[in-house]
């Protein structure tokens, strides 16, 4: 008799290479010009499959299922929502100016409030197009639910200036991953607002008591005095100071909260007898966010370079004016340069920030008694597209 | 020759160690799954319906034909070979798979073109047709939207300086009278309102419900009545054959088509405005054509001369490169085409009083100057 001696902890691992990826889309972003961006369902299907099908969680590799047509057709359903409603914002506009101006505030909220339908029916599409050990994911729970819930959570967020977060955080959490099943077996979720009070009271806290500390000492201890006259303006040279300093403060403790977010939240999910522990350093988050920062301004740089070396520099900044300038050439050149240079900011992004946060995430998931999942039977089917075009159309979700 | 890999049953979660083989003597010829361990027969697929799934390198992955089931066969390294030559039917079935999606593709693509055609040559006639179709109240509020947007684009967020705003002056005792002899022929309920602004370019607008706006610059270039007249009835001619209104729907509309194409439904206005200006500049020159005729004939029939707007164009042409792209042939090139159609219009000899005299001219003409 032999005694297994295994760690309890399944571990999951990426093996895809930004090298592998870049290919990919390089040649994909090619393609999208002889097929008019038709091909872009297909690039996007590519890519998923890059990531799924590299990600073995305990030695198996995750595998996707869907299709370029399921996602064509998806778009093809959102064209025929959102056209209609695009027409009716142009209507509007002719009825009267008033009428013209509120429409899109409107418009606006309820986006908001559709963009938190899609996300959920999007994660449902996505959910059941993907297989571990021949068993698919799928989603329970109703997407309005969702969208109104969040949309609920949202208001009170601005309301409380912020400190509802970490109860819409846990809600829509417990939402999302109580609905989610592998099989026949259904996701748990543990976490509550306390599970990332701490972090988010600590940086959201800490942010407000800088900005009124940097007031205190603009409007009044370094306040500059008007001569001859009993007042006193504020430190400007301090104010832009403080400013700056306030904005990388705000990204570093939005990247801080995210982390420690991701981690704890999904570190409280548990599946039947099994348990996520996912851990997400703060520090490689910050790391890439620089990286991706750093890579967008070269990029921007060179361009600018290039539209500045063909004179075409006054096109960019008033393309309005086009009608004024010699010509359908310069046009052309110029949508071509336009179009290259959305191609590089897409391409960096990928690179940076969708490879960085997968590979992140992935290397920083553990599976705690994997074992007791190797009796889970099927269930639940694909659902359908609608979710999935719309979120394409709307340009919401990264994989 | 047996092949080693794994399956997944697609019923439990559990991952087999298997052997397979193909048996090509039963009725349907198919491959067998046979698990390592207790050599116990799992699964028959037939051949023909088996499925090459896009995977990674070095692994291959096999499922049945209309199967949502997630069953896999998987084979890595060198059992993938193996398993090619134990079923070459497989190298076909992925060539007709990667075949039927570039049809899809080609389908979808042309498709595509074919809306896109369809648009540069139908717009034209589809704008006219909902132009003609829009209520007037609707053409004269879009007509202050845009006004205000004009506006503040041209004098970066101010307002222009009218100079005729008094209701009751003389200048626009004239310039109703013109404008009514104009319409005469007309029978459309339009009401249109001319603006002289106090503004340095050599240009004039005409905006959807009837607004013109005839800019000083112009004025000034004006050497003749017949010549300011010319250009006044050109911008009329617009507002008579809506085609303001026109351009506004086809611009939307061409705003919605590149934002389909570049997958954006939200619209981008440099996408857009690129989109406008090639495509609608097409039809810009049919529009321009249509004004110009009814600017020479109204000309002639109010006893000015119909040459006039053609020789303004052709003086102004011989600027400089920018204050011409800047005026009124900057969005109206004065085509050859243009020039010859506008002469080729032939007259009657009949001799008409002049609708205004040159002391009429003079008071227009200087309406700016206080």
């Amino acid at each position: 008799m032999s005694v297994e001696i295994t760690d309890p902890y399944a571990k999951a691992a990426f093996l895809g290479t930004r090298g592998g990826l870049f290919a990919m889309l390089f040649r994909g972003y090619l393609l999208m010009v002889p097929t008019i961006g038709i091909y872009r369902f297909w690039l996007v299907t590519k890519k998923r499959r890059y990531f799924w099908h590299n990600t073995p969680i305990d030695g198996d590799r995750l595998e996707y299922t869907g299709t370029a047509k399921q996602l064509f057709i998806g778009f093809l359903i959102a064209l025929a929502v959102f056209l209609p409603l695009q027409l009716l914002v142009i209507f509007a506009s002719t009825i009267s100016p008033i009428v013209g101006a509120i429409v899109p505030f409107v418009v606006i909220t309820l986006y908001y409030l559709l963009i938190g339908y899609v996300i959920y029916r999007a994660r449902r599409f996505r959910l059941t197009r993907t297989l571990w050990r021949g068993i698919r994911f799928h989603q329970t729970g109703s997407a309005w639910n969702y969208a109104f819930r969040r949309f609920g959570w949202s208001l009170l967020v601005v309301i409380t200036l912020g400190l509802a977060y970490p109860f819409m955080v846990a809600d829509l959490w417990r939402y999302r991953y109580n609905n989610t099943w592998y099989g026949n077996q259904q996701f748990a979720f543990h976490g509550t607002w306390r599970t990332i009070a701490g972090p988010f009271f600590r940086a959201h806290v800490g942010n407000i008591v800088f900005l009124l500390v940097s007031a205190y000492l603009a409007f009044f201890t370094f306040a500059i005095p008007v001569p001859l006259e009993d007042r006193t303006i504020p430190n400007f040279q301090l104010v832009a100071i403080a400013s700056a300093i306030f904005m990388i403060l705000l990204f570093l403790s939005w990247v801080y909260i995210s982390a420690r977010t991701t981690s704890r939240m999904l570190s409280s999910v548990t599946i039947g007898d099994a348990s996520l522990r996912v851990r997400i350093r703060a520090r490689s988050l910050t790391g890439m966010y620089l990286v991706y920062v750093f890579l967008l301004a070269l990029v921007g740089l060179l361009f600018g370079l290039g539209l500045f070396a063909t004179g075409l520099t006054e096109l960019v900044a008033e393309p309005t004016n086009i009608q004024a300038s010699s010509g359908p050439i310069v046009m052309i050149v110029g949508l071509v340069i336009y179009v290259a240079f959305i191609g590089a900011s897409a391409m960096v992004s990928e690179l940076i920030l969708g490879f960085g946060y997968w590979r992140l995430v992935v290397q920083g998931t553990e599976i705690f008694n994997a074992r007791g999942l190797r009796n889970v039977r099927a269930l639940g089917e694909e659902s359908s597209v609608v979710g999935e075009g719309m979120a394409d159309a709307l340009d919401i979700g990264a994989f | 020759m047996q092949a080693i890999g794994q399956f997944q049953d697609g019923e439990t979660a559990t991952v087999h160690q298997i052997a397979c083989y193909s048996d090509r003597d039963a009725d349907i010829p198919s491959l067998v799954i046979i698990s390592d361990d207790e050599h116990v027969e799992l699964a028959r697929w037939p051949i023909e319906e088996l499925r090459v799934l896009p995977f990674v390198q070095g692994q291959m992955r096999l499922s049945r034909i209309n199967s949502t089931s997630g069953a896999r066969l998987i084979f890595n390294g060198r059992s993938v070979e193996l398993i090619k030559q134990m079923l070459p039917e497989l190298a076909q079935i992925q060539k007709k798979a990667s075949r039927g999606q570039f049809g899809i593709i080609a389908g979808a693509t042309a498709a595509l073109v074919s809306v896109v055609v369809a648009y540069i040559f139908g717009v034209p006639l589809l704008a006219g047709r909902i132009a003609v179709l829009l209520p007037i109240e609707w053409e004269t509020n879009l007509g202050k939207t845009a006004g205000e947007q004009f506006e503040a684009a041209l004098t970066d967020g101010g307002r222009f300086k009218v100079c005729n705003s008094e209701p009751d002056s003389e200048v626009n005792q004239l310039l109703s009278t013109f404008v009514a002899r104009a319409l005469e022929q007309e029978d459309g309920p339009f009401k249109v309102n001319v603006s002289i602004v106090d503004f340095d370019m050599v240009n004039a607008f005409a905006l959807p419900g009837g607004q013109i706006f005839y800019f000083s610059g112009l004025l000034d270039e004006a050497r003749s009545v017949d010549e300011f007249a010319g250009v006044l009835t050109h911008e009329i001619g617009h507002v008579v054959h809506r085609h303001t209104t026109e351009k506004l729907i086809a611009s939307a509309g061409t705003g919605l088509l590149v934002g389909m194409i570049l997958g954006d439904i939200s619209g981008f206005s440099v996408a857009a405005a690129v989109g406008t200006v090639l495509i609608d500049s097409r039809f810009s020159r049919e529009a321009e054509t249509v004004a110009d005729k009814f600017a020479v004939t109204s000309l002639h029939r109010l006893g000015l001369q119909p040459n006039a707007l053609g020789d303004l164009l052709d003086r102004v042409a011989a600027d400089d490169q920018v204050t011409a792209a800047l005026s009124i042939l900057g969005n109206h090139p004065l085509t050859a085409e243009r020039r010859t159609a506008m002469k080729a219009l032939e007259f009657g000899s009949d001799v008409v009083e002049p609708v205004l005299t040159t002391a009429d001219w003079e008071i227009i003409r200087t309406a700016c100057d206080s």
